[in-house]
């Protein structure tokens, strides 16, 4: 809402400056968003008044909560009225049909106006608030909503069938055109003005073009109603009518002004455009509204929420300065509070009052209640900081993908067996076709970030993510939490003496092993599997025992293709709960460091193509037994110098026992035993 | 023979104090002191002497032996520094060329943030909380008093999985403080960070996801004084001790007395610059006293307990920490923004 410094001055008196002002009222809950000083010397202030606040949509609801940081005198407008009229029963009548919808509806008539254009000091004021002037009845509406923060409306009383107004919903489909001009067909949401025959304004929102004020009107019907907060916000929204007047009666305004800011209008009517004023009221009443609501404030209660203490005393004046009529009562304060403060319903709301007008900077903010023991860490963060420890030790660096996701991606990104990318959970009210699911794997938010990388001339794309997956479940979504990892480029940083290799299978599962080494997890078996995103001959499962662990391998190049990704990308994803389980599971426990040493043998095979490094180091395993500490492939070739249809792999094994010195001897016999036995069963030749 | 013994010690002197490299030494090593050395075929001859000369001889021929040795020994050690120092000198490098390195990771700012504030308040005693991001209306709404028709529940602003609304994702943490009071008894003190989703359209300053971290603490007599302490501590903790805090009263449905609160500008100290539009202070977020309608909603008693909550958005502190002034580059995994952190 935007008011000026020199208005608000006519309402009560006080000596701050605009910066002062600005200052006091933001911190007692009525924000001053900005200051703009105009031509004349006067200053526009745009204040955020929060939605529980209606009373200050308005100078005078504004000048009480000056009055209660300040002191000063409240200057009321003059509201001395003056019927000169006949009696308004005789020239008009009302009814309310929907009571719940409009508990009061009040109005006047004034006759025999001239509609003209405003005084100058009436157009000034209004403009300077950002309104348009329109004409001496319109103009004193506006000004009196922002007077009292009673939004009023005007009819050209000769416009509305038999001079009636029937407050009712509307009629399914009919149709009424607001002052906007707009045609707009109504539900019976919507409740109306109507006269003998059709609706002549949206209740609380906007009033009709055919009985707008115009400049044949000749006389005046004032409205001054109380509308249900609900109704309007839910008319007003539903239409897509927002006004100051649907503003301010979706919030609630003071059932008990109507009386008052329709005298207020007409004395300013008949004065501006001349006329009389009707004798009486036409005031329909269907809920009763008390006058005040009694409220109970314990002193205690409040010192004890706030954590200061605060005299009882202090605290009534603070009340009354708000026109919270308070006195003490023994050890409790009584409080009345008026109609205009709907939202004071309990004793904590009138702590709240008590505390932004004491001053929240008037609280201690050095002090801390002193707790012995710090919190626990959950088990949970203490795995994921390893996990990600492990991640950026090798080099990657942390992404994090929407959560939100494209659902056209999925069909193609989809890594069953392991994970199925499809069905998502979807949303009702996606903002755009591209964030309309939950994402159900990591890859999409991966390789959609690796493209970007790609784009902008960044060869070496190493991401992790660790984050929330959805499947849609019976009830409410299932989420589990996955890790992402991907890969692509070189192997090493860009060196000026060496020539870096690209990336390849071996560097995303070596990833994976050091991962799983670092959370002191056995290595985990890996084994062939279609996996639909991925390529079918370089891509695996991983396994840990019977537990699926996920899945790792080079992208399927159609995949990479449709995100516009030409490079060779590898990729791994695996379910974080069931590694965080494991990993539970598993205690590191010291081995002793070996005692005698270890004899190493070398072992150059000739073998057939297609046989697999794993059968060769478990069969070794096999026949060297107990004393054989390890087998390491440290050479594999294929080409020219080898026959086709065979490979040749080089292996170092490592004798050692833990009781004794192994004689040159003893090894030489084991060793004997697995030649032969590769001999035979593997095809094998030694080289 | 005691001549021969003169002669070879003012030969041997010259020879090793004009020697010029280590190998050269080497062999007049091998030339006086070796098995078949002068010296030690001088010695064999002894037996050619009449046996009162013996002891003599034996010991004069020992002390050149001995003498020569040290020589040896001395010109070896300068010959050694010598040669040293032109290895070195040979062997320099250009240390301009760049050092080899490997790749390097980086851990996502908001995750390093979110560490940080973890730690603080782990340390002031509160645990961390998580829920799931897809929440029920009443979790993320009715039990936090946010009413059937309130704004923020429209359709225009918050995410719904069914037309019925009762499921939707989350608008904020705050129904983890709903979940962790329904499951706990006084006293909590909890910080719930996660991410939370609003309907806003992508730009520089808006994501549809975003990441918050929230707090609550309800005791039996936690007040809004202890709230201002707690945040006061924590931006200290954070930010520096500079820094100040401020609150100004403001309205929440689940929280009475409401406030907002700033910190003093991280980067003009509090005197006005750019980044707080000259006010010298910069707003951080929400916060306030639970309202009694919460406690009641979930079977907590008013009259015995009192309480706070905070909220923190994980975005706004990282950007104003490393001035940062588009959102999206949290969630567009660049390298080279991550690569800062």
């Amino acid at each position: 809402m935007k008011i000026t410094y020199n208005w608000l001055k006519e309402f009560i008196d006080f000596d701050w400056t605009v910066k002062e002002l600005s200052d006091k009222l933001t911190f007692s809950g009525i924000e001053v968003e900005a200051v703009e000083p105009l031509p004349d010397g006067d200053h526009l202030l745009e204040l955020e008044v929060t939605p529980n606040r209606p009373d200050c949509l308005s100078l005078l609801g504004i000048a009480r909560d000056i009055r209660a940081l300040a002191g000063g005198k409240i200057i009321p407008p003059d509201c001395g009225i003056k019927e000169t009229g006949p009696a308004i029963e005789k020239l008009a009548k009302l009814s309310i049909e929907d009571g719940a919808g409009c508990p009061r509806y009040l109005a006047r008539v004034i006759t025999g106006v001239r509609v003209a254009e405003s005084p100058g000091w009436l157009k000034a004021k209004i403009e300077k608030i950002g309104l348009r002037p329109i004409n001496n009845v319109a103009d004193v509406t506006n000004l009196v909503m922002y007077e009292l923060g009673h939004p009023l409306h005007a009819f050209d009383y000769d416009r509305l069938s038999d001079h009636t107004i029937i407050v009712r919903r509307a009629k399914p489909g009919e149709n009424f055109t607001t002052l906007d001009g707009v045609a707009r067909k109504l539900t019976a949401e919507n409740l109306v003005i109507a006269d003998a025959k059709r609706p002549v304004a949206l209740a609380g929102i906007m009033g009709g073009l055919e009985s707008e004020i115009s400049g044949s009107t000749k006389n005046v019907l004032l409205e001054s109603a109380y509308f249900e907060p609900n109704l309007i916000r839910q008319g007003s929204r539903a239409l897509g009518l927002k006004t100051d007047a649907s503003y301010r009666f979706e919030r609630g305004t003071d059932p008990l002004i109507l009386k008052k800011a329709a005298d207020r209008a007409a004395k300013l009517i008949a004065e501006l455009a001349g006329g009389q004023v009707a004798a009486g009221v036409l005031d329909v009443t269907r809920t009763e509204f008390p006058e005040y609501r009694q409220l109970t404030l314990r002193p205690e209660k409040a010192s004890s929420l706030l954590g200061v203490e605060i005299p009882a005393r202090r605290m009534v004046e603070i009340l009354n300065a708000l026109e919270l009529k308070a006195e003490i009562s023994g050890q409790i304060i009584e409080v009345q509070v008026p109609s205009f403060r709907g939202d004071i319903e309990r004793e904590v709301d009138l702590i709240e009052e008590v505390g932004r007008i004491f001053g929240y900077d008037n609280l201690p903010g050095d002090r801390i209640e002193p707790w012995s023991v710090p919190a626990l860490k959950r088990p949970k963060d203490i795995f994921l900081a390893k996990v990600s420890k492990a991640m950026i030790g090798q080099g990657f660096s942390e992404h994090y993908g929407l959560t939100l996701i494209d659902p056209g991606n999925l069909e193609m990104m989809d890594l069953s067996p392991v994970f199925q990318s499809r069905p998502a959970v979807e949303l009702v009210n996606p903002i755009s076709s591209d964030l309309a699911v939950l994402r159900t794997l990591l890859l999409p938010g991966l390789l959609d970030a690796a493209g970007k990388n790609l784009n902008n001339g960044i060869p070496n794309v190493r991401l992790f993510e660790m984050g929330k997956v959805f499947k849609p479940q019976q009830k409410t979504p299932g989420e589990s939490l996955h890790l992402g990892v991907l890969l692509c480029g070189s192997a090493a940083e860009p060196s000026w003496d060496a020539k870096s290799r690209a990336v390849d299978f071996f560097d995303i599962k070596g990833t994976l092993q050091f991962l799983l080494d670092s959370l002191g997890v056995d290595t985990p078996a890996f084994s062939t599997e279609r996996i639909a995103a991925l390529h079918p001959g370089r891509s695996a499962l991983v396994r840990n025992g019977n537990k699926i662990l996920g899945c790792c391998g080079e992208l399927n190049h159609s995949v990479s293709a449709k995100m516009g990704v030409n490079d060779r990308i590898y990729y791994l994803e695996m379910d974080l709960e069931i590694l965080m389980d494991i990993s539970w599971q598993r205690q590191k426990i010291y081995r002793e460091l070996p005692k005698y040493p270890a004899i190493r043998r070398d072992l150059a095979l000739d073998l057939p193509a297609r046989t697999e490094c794993r059968q060769v180091t478990e069969l070794i395993g096999q026949l060297a037994g107990g004393e054989l500490e390890s087998v390491s492939l440290f050479d594999l070739y294929q080409g020219k110098q080898i026959e086709q249809g065979r490979k040749s792999m080089a292996f170092a094994l490592v004798y050692r026992a833990s009781d004794r010195t192994l004689t040159d001897a003893e090894v030489s016999g084991i060793h004997q035993k697995v030649l032969e036995g590769l001999k035979g069963k593997l095809q094998a030749n030694i080289r | 023979m005691n001549d021969k013994l003169a002669i070879i010690g003012t030969e041997a002197e010259e020879k090793i104090s004009g020697c010029r490299s280590l190998a050269e030494l080497e062999a007049l090593r091998v030339l006086y002191l070796g098995r078949k050395g002068e010296l030690t075929e001088l010695l064999k001859s002894v037996s050619s002497l009449p046996s009162e000369e013996r002891p003599s001889f034996g010991a004069a021929t020992n002390r050149l032996k001995a003498r020569i040795g040290e020589l040896l020994d001395a010109r070896k050690s300068a010959l050694s520094a010598v040669e040293l120092e032109s290895r070195h000198s040979q062997e320099a490098l250009d240390f301009t060329l760049p050092g080899r390195q490997s790749f390097a990771g980086h851990r996502h700012p908001l995750s390093q943030l979110l560490e940080e504030i973890s730690d603080i308040f782990h340390g002031m005693g509160f645990s961390v909380a998580e829920g799931p991001d897809v929440e029920t209306s009443w979790n993320n709404f009715d039990a936090l008093n946010t009413p059937q028709n309130h704004p923020s529940r429209d359709m225009q602003d918050t995410f719904y999985l069914n037309n019925d609304q009762s499921l939707l994702l989350r608008t904020h943490t705050s129904p983890v403080q709903i979940r962790t009071m329904l499951s706990q008894k006084p006293p909590v003190r909890i910080i719930a960070p996660g991410r939370c989703y609003r309907r806003d359209a992508i730009d520089a300053s808006h994501m549809p996801v975003f990441q918050q971290c929230e707090g609550l603490y309800v005791d039996k007599k936690a007040s809004l004084a202890d709230l201002k302490g707690i945040l006061n501590y924590f931006a200290h903790q954070l930010l520096g001790e500079k820094i100040k805090i401020r609150f100004r009263p403001h309205f929440f449905p689940f929280t009475e007395p409401s406030v907002e609160y700033d910190f003093s500008c991280l980067f003009c100290g509090g005197q006005g610059c750019r980044v707080c539009k000259q006010s010298g202070w910069l707003e951080i977020s929400g916060a306030g006293m639970v309202d009694p309608n919460v406690f009641k909603n979930v079977g907590y008693d008013p009259e015995t307990c009192q309480g706070f909550a905070w909220g923190l958005g994980l975005e706004r502190v990282a950007m104003l920490r490393y001035g940062i002034n588009d959102i999206r580059l949290f969630y567009q995994g660049d390298m080279r923004f991550l690569k800062q952190f």
